[in-house]
């Protein structure tokens, strides 16, 4: 176990540094870059941020393509943050209190994830048959759909012992090592969470700045040739 | 240059930003107009964006910084380079992109990055920037024939004026009942508009951004620029939506500060003055138009009213429209300066533009770009589906009473 241990702390802070390292790599390539006073380049209105961040939460680009897929993706993203934002009872001490009040909500979100994700498989693959199915999302599919299975199982038929789960993810936060808890899932579910870490997509982070930009685009196409 | 040099230098931060927002949820697939005639998922936009990512991983990822930059198998850029090249540049793809990718200008930049490494343009658009030197446009014709064949001899152009008309390279050689057309209505609305000689009438610069081999544009741009400005224009007009689009977007970035004239689009300028009373329709038209949204016209500069605005204004004429219309209408095949490199995917784009609007029973195809106009007009060529091809000018310049004195 101890072997373990060290293993599965290791692996956390590796994939920690590959996380942080990919985006510093990222930020550090895009601040390099000179701004460009191009058409459109002018500052966000709040009106424009407001509805940028409408298109942000509710993925109205999405529902405008495709809506049938639009449900499973939003309740697939709600889910999935509602989860995290729920697993945060193990990372912080105390628990603030608004982590305490998003509980029911993530448990809800813990059985909806599992079920949004089959649904948009079953939208893509044999419904809607795409042509195009990247390779990188599929394996994201799959970690996502194991992630979430092992939590439901540990949540309803092999609860691990919560405590000393808490003590070791909190041990590796505060660099008080503590041991692996004796739950072969558990194990399971934190090894493809590394996985998911050094997987992250990018456009977790990148795809709200667009949405800006491409909202700003909309707003201002207007100005192009008519006003100016 | 090696293909380990870094690939982001000809990226602004946003598309740098807008390669990692990719979800490559391939939604796209269905609006692009290259997919629906090759369906080919190697060339898709994602795909395009994956390899062009790998790219920027292997010379400036975090491995690459810790450990060194990968050199990228030749035969992968070359590939790359094909399926950016032959892309229309539509936008169709960023129009219906769930995240809203702005691919009408990452595409040309991605050329441009690999025109810079030595393995783009593709085919005859290699030669463009010396044709463009030589002759002053990209179709290698004599200066002396831009306006000879078209221009309506009772129609005179003043030496001076505050409104200008450029024609356009396409226009001028390619889509002259189009050009005829601008001029025309230009006599009729009375204002007097002047012109460059046929010489200093040069490229817009739009072919040569498109295929990303942007070192002329700056000459060129500063040339037109101050040649108009020198005759005292406030106005500038054409009927090219290629034109009008460089011109409003990317004129003031290579002139280095604003305009010191305005751009409009020719529909603009007519349904103003028709508008106003300055234009007015001689007689009506007991026909089914459909009109066909230019990408660089309506996703690009945001002009879909206006020329729906002229055509309601004819007497008669019914209008419909195509399933994909406005800012989202679909790509007629003109697009990205592949036409003449990629042909047969150009004319089957164009062939469906056509069939489309003779499932829609319509009399005429109506168009607003000389692009579009020459292009479905080759598409038709040896075809069953017919259908006549008018620009919106020509048109409108059939329909207009032309009492008033001829501009000089």
């Amino acid at each position: 176990m101890w072997t373990l241990g060290i293993v599965l702390i290791l692996g956390y802070y590796l994939s920690l540094l590959v996380l942080l390292g990919t985006y510093a790599a990222k930020v550090w390539i895009w601040v390099k870059k000179k701004p460009v006073n191009g058409v459109g380049s002018d500052k966000v209105t709040p009106k424009t941020f407001l509805l940028a961040a409408g298109d942000i939460l509710f993925f109205r680009r999405l529902l405008s393509v495709n809506d049938v897929l639009w449900l499973g993706e939003w309740i697939f993203h709600l889910s999935f943050v509602l989860v995290i934002l729920g697993h945060l009872r193990y990372f912080l001490n105390p628990v603030p209190q608004w982590v305490w009040a998003l509980q029911p909500f993530g448990t809800v979100a813990g059985y909806a994830l599992p079920f949004a994700l089959l649904y948009i498989s079953t939208v893509k693959f044999l419904v809607e048959k795409k042509k195009y199915v990247s390779s990188y999302n599929f394996l994201l599919l799959i970690l996502i759909f194991a992630l979430s299975i092992s939590g439901l199982l540990m949540k309803t038929v092999y609860h691990p012992d919560i405590a000393s789960v808490k003590t070791f993810v909190m041990g590796m936060v505060t660099f008080r090592f503590g041991a692996v808890p004796g739950s072969a899932l558990f194990i399971f579910h934190f090894a493809l969470f590394l996985a998911l870490m050094v997987n992250l997509p990018t456009h977790i982070f990148a795809a709200p700045l667009v949405l800006i930009g491409a909202r700003q685009r909309e707003e201002t196409l207007s100005r192009v040739i008519h006003e100016k | 240059m090696k293909n380990r040099n870094c690939f982001t230098e000809s990226l602004t931060a946003q598309q740098l930003i807008e390669l990692d927002a990719c979800t490559q949820c391939g939604e796209c697939l269905q609006f692009c107009p290259i997919q629906d005639v090759n369906g080919r998922p190697a060339i898709s936009p994602p795909e395009k964006i994956r390899v062009f990512k790998e790219f920027i991983r292997a010379t400036e990822g975090l491995k690459a910084r810790l450990f060194g930059p990968r050199d990228i198998d030749r035969q992968l850029l070359e590939d790359f380079t094909k399926a950016v090249f032959e892309c229309t540049t539509c936008g169709a793809c960023g129009q219906h992109c769930p995240v809203g990718i702005f691919t009408q200008r990452l595409w040309p930049t991605l050329r441009k990055e690999m025109v810079k490494r030595g393995f783009g343009p593709i085919g005859g658009q290699a030669k463009m920037p010396a044709v463009i030197k030589d002759t002053g446009n990209p179709y290698n014709m004599p200066a002396e024939d831009r306006f000879k064949p078209w221009f309506p001899e009772d129609v005179k152009a003043a030496e001076k004026a505050e409104i200008a008309y450029y024609a356009g390279c396409t226009g001028a050689y390619s889509a002259q009942p189009m050009v005829r057309g601008d001029v025309l209505v230009l006599k009729a609305i009375g204002e007097p508009f002047t012109m460059l000689p046929p010489e200093e009438e040069v490229c817009c610069g739009f072919p040569l951004f498109a295929s990303g081999q942007h070192d002329m544009l700056e000459t060129l741009t500063k040339r037109l620029v101050q040649a108009y400005k020198a005759k005292g224009v406030k106005l500038l007009l054409s009927s090219c939506p290629c034109c009008v689009n460089i011109m409003s977007r990317d004129w003031p970035i290579f002139y280095g500060q604003d305009l010191p004239f305005k751009i409009r689009h020719m529909t603009q300028f007519a349904a103003e003055a028709l508008k106003s009373g300055m234009l007015k329709i001689r007689e009506g038209l007991s026909e089914r138009l459909i009109y066909h949204d230019p990408c660089y016209l309506s996703r690009g500069v945001g002009i879909t009213e206006e020329p729906r605005t002229i055509l309601r204004s004819i007497p008669g004429v019914e209008l419909v429209e195509f399933d994909r219309y406005g800012i989202n209408s679909r790509c007629c095949g003109a697009g990205g300066a592949a036409r003449k490199v990629y042909p047969e995917n150009a004319n089957a784009i164009g062939r469906s533009t056509i069939d489309e609007a003779v499932k829609k029973k319509a009399d005429r195809l109506i168009f607003s770009c000389p692009a579009c106009y020459a292009q479905v007009n080759e598409g038709m060529q040896n075809q069953d589906q017919r259908i006549r091809i008018t620009d919106i000018m020509e048109l409108l310049a059939s329909l207009v009473e032309s009492e008033k004195k001829s501009t000089s």
